[in-house]
């Protein structure tokens, strides 16, 4: 894949006045019906103004429910109980719901996985276009029309005129997720959240949409929380990356120096997955996922690491600055 | 599919359809065991009646010469003759049928009402008092035998209450002048105002009864539908950009649950068809379920089988118009 | 008893209690107490001889009374106990709408499976067959063949079962279609399993929770539709107590005040079918809650 990410932008240790959003001790608690889970539990990380920010993490690492907790849209029976999120350094968790819905789709915007699955069947993608513009600046029908007939222009979708009055299973994957692009884009969202944007779509449509996802967010001077469980996208486009793993993160910092050479374990072992060997075969991390039934004694990679101590098991690593990057491991 | 081909196959279907219930209809008559001649002069004919009507009924024939004058009688429009009133049954099904239709449409009406507003709601509030109270509610409609509970409601509004008339059929006192045969329409037609509150009258207690229980499973399936749609991604997204939760039910959600509604009305009509058998013979009303049913308590059975034939003749055209009005109104279905 | 078997015993006992609490645990709430409240009817109608008195004893003298400690639901025109013809019509309820449900599942599900597993025309046919059946309200289908057939008791339990088959027919075949082209179907189908074996051997097991909900439910249509058509005087006929027949003999009562002839059978009549419709609700919810 052709790289469109500029140098990387330096990561400090403290949050700097200008980040966007500062993630900082996320915990949360699900309440299901076989008992409680915990499966947020010490998530932190910051997007800088102006950046592009991977987050890679096998299923249940936390990686959906962090960023349904960033636009306060938790499902029924998960409650946080405690950490903050700073974007542009009013924590959103402290705002009450009217506000959180201005921000919504107009400071805060997302893309989902599946774009026909998350544009209404039976309206056209030209009316939901314009509703989010109609909600968000109280623009009159026609206008917002007209924005949405440009936006899907914009994204490179031919006959956008036309195109605006179909609906959502007239489009092809890729269309539609061009589609839904420029829906969350329609009121210039400072932070874009796109979760598995590329995941299910052809390959030959991935790497378009992809790119056309970047370009636009460099043009509009916003940034980009990519969260994906695809290495290489997160390769391919990311400044900054953060690797979660059972309601953590292990290690964030700088793309390249993470992915070139990863220092914690676990990174490392991700990173070789997609490594094929030289008998042609992918390799896979031994061992599942831990289920989040209570809160981590020890580091939750522990029981699959290969190069775990007995250290590993007692106590959780702290996130701790080490190399240029965030990462938490005891044996680095 | 094309519109002009869908509607093809479509229309092939149902006359596929009208001919199985044909054929079913025409082997409940002749085929099946027991002395077919008995389902149309009685049980308590003697034997030269039998005989006389073995020979008038073709039942000399073969099977396939009988199922051709089946038919051809069907096209023609004879259902028989009714032993019990000496008329064509096709005479007596016409003064009957707008009676049925009063009460069906007024039932329909009325659970529509209350199952879709209610289902709705409950989906809506998952989980809370009105959820599990709805839910409860319908779930005891459905356990409801219709003709019992028009029994109950005469005692408690009727016997207990003195609310509402005699369960004396259509009318207490003066019919309005007939135009439609529907007494609503008529006395609203001709003012007379006193006629058209008498009709009201005695119309609610039934159409109450089916309204409760065919609205019960519409509920639970609107509230099923509903919830569905709530939980998927395109509501989830929608709310994700910020729009508020009174808009996403209302614009987004609520089209698409009332989609898979309108689907099923046919099961509807079906339920109300059913429906009125019982009820209209609790209430007296005079309209085609009672009529079957006097017919069937007394051997009579030539309008029976027409009632049974007409009821599936109609569900299948009901069944035909709903899927041409799913095509108007879901853009998914028209590609 | 010498020691050790005493032990046995009771290591056996605990054994099954341990059991028995581990199905209680496992059993949603509402399903258990669906389940008991069949069972106490079952029961009741099991030993209805004995608790209740001669149902079709006629008693002059004791016509439309009230509910009182000697009748519990009063007496009918007749002066028949409706208490005890209420649990004596449960005999008669309960064992036509089993045999007839029984009946449809025998014959409904396997034709449904084989129609989704074959194709092809079979499928077409048999599926249009079903659907023809269908396009008639359940009620005005069951009168039909009563009228055709007349309505003996075994008569209502195929008149019946022939209304419950269809659905059967259309619940098996669109729970098999997903299943005919799951690969171990293909794999069984490549070792060269006959469609029988693999039909009874796989496919069938899997719509197991599907075929109890279904068969619940179908057992409570059974009861309504038997209900019905006795009260419209072609079902169960006098002096048998059937519930629905039992509210027909009320109704002339109601507008004079003598309610409890027709309120309590129909009262049963609701019970029951509640009972079944939360013991189908309760597997219809386990199955869509599964990943």
């Amino acid at each position: 894949m052709t790289s469109v990410a500029p140098d990387p932008v330096r990561a400090t240790d403290d949050a700097r006045d200008g980040d966007l959003l500062v993630v900082d001790r996320l915990a949360a608690r699900a309440r299901t019906r076989q008992g409680e889970t915990f499966p947020l539990q010490d998530i932190t990380f910051t997007v800088p103004r102006n950046a592009i920010v991977g987050v890679v993490g096998e299923s249940g690492s936390g990686k959906s429910l962090t960023t349904a907790a960033i636009l306060g849209l938790l499902p029924a029976g998960v409650a946080l109980t405690s950490g903050t999120i700073l974007f542009e350094g009013r924590d959103l968790l402290t705002l009450p719901e009217r506000q959180l819905r201005a921000i919504r789709g107009a400071k805060i915007s997302i893309v989902f996985q599946n774009p026909r699955a998350s544009l209404n069947p039976v309206i056209s993608v030209g009316k939901q276009i314009a509703e989010v513009t109609r909600v968000h600046t109280g623009a009159g029908k026609r206008e917002a029309w007209e924005h949405a007939v440009e936006l899907l222009d914009g994204m490179g979708i031919r006959n956008a005129r036309r195109r605006a009055d179909d609906y959502p299973h007239q489009y092809s994957g890729g269309m539609a997720q061009r589609a839904a692009l420029a829906r969350a884009l329609a009121c210039s969202p400072r932070l874009l959240i796109a979760d598995e944007p590329t995941t299910g779509l052809d390959a030959t449509v991935q790497e378009d949409v992809l790119e056309l996802l970047v370009t636009r967010i460099r043009e509009r001077d916003a940034s980009l929380l990519l969260i994906s469980h695809d290495i290489g996208v997160i390769a391919a486009t990311c400044d900054e990356v953060v690797v979660m793993y059972a309601g953590t993160v292990l290690e964030s910092g700088p793309a390249g120096p993470i992915l070139e050479g990863a220092l914690s374990p676990y990174t490392a072992a991700l990173v070789a997955c997609f490594d094929v060997t030289e008998s042609g075969r992918m390799r896979a991390i031994p061992g599942s996922t831990p289920v989040l039934t209570h809160a981590h004694a020890g580091c939750p990679f522990a029981s699959r690491c290969e190069v775990a101590e007995p250290v590993c098991a007692d106590s959780v690593p702290a996130l701790e600055e080490k190399g240029g990057r965030r990462v938490a491991c005891h044996l680095r | 599919m094309k519109l002009g081909r869908f509607l093809l196959k479509r229309l092939v279907s149902f006359a596929i359809g009208i001919a199985a219930v044909v054929v079913i209809s025409f082997l409940m008559t002749r085929v099946l065991p027991g002395n077919p001649v008995y389902l149309l002069v009685g049980n308590q004919a003697d034997e030269e009646t039998v005989a006389a009507a073995t020979k008038q009924l073709g039942l000399d024939k073969s099977i396939p010469e009988q199922f051709g004058v089946y038919v051809s009688d069907l096209v023609r429009g004879d259902l028989g003759t009714s032993y019990r009133t000496s008329q064509a049954v096709t005479t007596d099904l016409e003064s009957r049928w707008p009676a049925t239709v009063e009460l069906g449409l007024a039932a329909t009406l009325l659970a529509l009402l209350w199952s879709l507003p209610l289902g709705v709601l409950a989906a809506v509030m998952r989980g809370s008092v009105v959820d599990r109270g709805a839910t409860s509610f319908s779930g005891i409609g459905v356990s409801l035998p219709d003709f019992w509970l028009g029994i109950v409601l005469v005692l408690v509004f009727y016997s207990t209450l003195e609310w509402a008339p005699a369960p004396l059929g259509r009318t207490a006192g003066s019919a309005p002048e007939s135009h439609t045969g529907f007494y609503t329409i008529d006395a609203i037609a001709t003012g007379d105002w006193s006629a058209l509150s008498a009709a009201l009258a005695q119309l609610v207690l039934p159409a109450l009864t089916l309204a409760i229980v065919i609205g019960a499973p519409i509920m639970r399936v609107t509230r099923t539908f509903m919830i569905d749609v709530l939980d998927s991604q395109y509501v989830r997204a929608a709310r994700a950009l910020g729009l508020s939760r009174r808009r996403t039910v209302l614009r987004h959600a609520l089209p698409n649950a009332l989609l898979p509604v309108t689907a099923m009305m046919a099961t509807v009509f079906g339920y109300v068809m059913g429906g009125t058998v019982l009820v209209e013979y609790v209430f007296a009303w005079p309209g085609i379920g009672k009529y079957a049913v006097d017919s069937i308590a007394a051997s009579d059975y030539a309008p029976v089988m027409a009632v049974v034939l007409i009821s599936a003749v109609t569900y299948l055209l009901v069944y035909l118009l709903m899927d041409v009005v799913h095509l108007v109104i879901d853009p998914r279905a028209r590609s | 008893m010498s020691t050790s078997s005493a032990r046995e015993t009771a290591s056996v006992a605990a054994a099954v209690r341990e059991r028995a609490g581990r199905w209680r645990r496992g059993t949603p709430t509402g399903r258990l107490v669906a389940l008991g409240v069949l069972f106490a009817i079952v029961v009741l109608a099991i030993f209805a001889p004995l608790i209740g008195s001669d149902p079709e004893a006629v008693d002059s003298f004791g016509e439309l009374e009230a509910p009182s400690g000697a009748h519990f639901f009063g007496t009918d025109q007749f002066g028949l106990d409706v208490f005890s013809r209420v649990i004596h019509a449960a005999r008669i309820d309960l064992t036509v709408a089993v045999l007839a449900s029984l009946l449809a599942l025998v014959v409904g599900m396997p034709l449904g499976a084989l129609a989704a597993y074959r194709r092809g025309w079979f499928d077409q046919v048999t599926m249009r067959i079903a659907e023809s059946f269908q396009a008639f309200p359940a009620l005005l289908l069951a009168m039909g063949v009563a009228a055709a057939l007349g309505s003996s008791l075994r008569n209502l339990v195929f008149i019946i079962a022939i209304v419950n088959a269809p659905v059967y027919f259309r619940l098996t075949r669109n729970a098999v279609i997903p299943l005919r082209d799951s690969d171990y179907v293909i794999m069984a189908r490549a070792a060269g399993r006959s469609t029988r074996q693999i039909l009874f051997g796989h496919i069938l097991p899997n719509v197991r929770e599907v075929a109890i909900a279904q068969f619940s439910v179908n057992c409570a249509w059974a009861i309504q539709i038997l209900a019905g058509l006795s009260f419209i005087g072609i079902g169960v006929r006098l002096p048998t107590a059937e519930w629905g027949l039992m509210v027909r003999l009320g109704t002339d009562y109601i507008v004079t005040g003598e309610w409890w002839v027709s309120v309590f059978p129909g009262l049963a009549i609701i019970v029951v079918v509640l009972a079944l419709n939360e013991i189908a609700d309760s597997f219809r919810r386990e199955v869509s809650l599964r990943p």
